[in-house]
């Protein structure tokens, strides 16, 4: 409980935050040219995102990192996690990578991930309102009653609208898996 | 992990391309009420072995837990 007390302390004064942001705002500035020399990770490699004006990507990133520092217990564990391997993580030490919006739906559901409907609730969280469930990792085999890990955990996390049964977040890394070959399921038409 | 009604937050590793023991980790934040996407990145560890054998420990005792309300369920 300190600890996050201290985590939520440290961002309420938002200095390193706002230096994060004016981080942001030249990153922003050099556009295309700083894109290009962002080099990701993998076959991991993220998509493009399309960014909007700079004071719109600003806003959307405001107001992003206070949704964070009004999380930031439940985000403790996550920062638990990290500090163990950059000596001194915080929140703080977040820097915006990417600001974007949200396009349509990027993929069907298919019944390759789950049993039935309860297996698909109870391995995601739900979202308060219903009618969303996130999946931390679906880089996994499920079958016979329980399930393994994939090689690469933490790897493939997507929401699903259950309204519609489509996929309309999922990490980049499962862009990167799913643009090459099948994977689960199949782009939206 | 769901921070509100329609604030959710999807977490995942990254491996640097040319030398797989580094990489960072990303968070990022979707707002489905205005439909806008912030990735927020770790700085880089020279670690990401046992970064990445944490997030296996705690998926494994994710899935664990919820098989075991499964099983309750079905028996």
């Amino acid at each position: 409980m300190a600890d996050a007390s201290r985590v939520g302390s440290s961002l309420g004064d938002g200095s390193a935050l706002r230096v994060s942001r004016r981080l942001f705002i030249a990153g922003t500035r050099l556009g295309f040219i700083a894109a290009l020399l962002v080099t990701a990770a993998c076959g991991r490699r993220a998509p493009p995102v399309r960014t909007g004006a700079a004071s719109d990507s600003l806003r959307v990133v405001a107001a992003a990192e206070s949704a964070l520092v009004a999380g930031a217990s439940k985000l403790q564990w996550w920062v638990d996690r990290w500090s163990r391997f950059v000596p001194g993580f915080t929140l703080d030490s977040l820097q915006p990578a990417r600001v974007g919006r949200l396009a349509n739906p990027e993929g069907r559901v298919t019944s390759q991930w789950w049993q039935g409907e309860l297996d698909r609730e109870l391995f995601g969280e739900s979202s308060p309102e219903s009618g969303f469930i996130a999946h931390p990792d679906l880089a996994r085999t499920y079958g016979g009653g329980g399930v393994e890990l994939s090689p690469e955990p933490d790897s493939w996390a997507v929401l699903i609208d259950t309204k519609t049964d489509s996929v309309p977040l999922s990490s980049d890394a499962a862009l990167c898996a799913c643009s090459s070959g099948p994977c689960g399921w199949a782009p939206a038409s | 992990m769901w921070l509100g009604p329609r604030l959710v937050i999807l977490t995942q590793l990254m491996e640097d391309w040319e030398n797989s023991s580094i990489g960072w980790g990303e968070l990022t934040l979707f707002d489905l009420e205005n439909r806008t996407r912030v990735d927020f990145r770790t700085p880089r560890t020279p670690n990401l072995v046992n970064a990445r054998a944490t997030a296996r420990a705690e998926l494994e005792a994710y899935y664990s837990d919820r098989l075991k309300v499964l099983r309750q369920l079905r028996n």
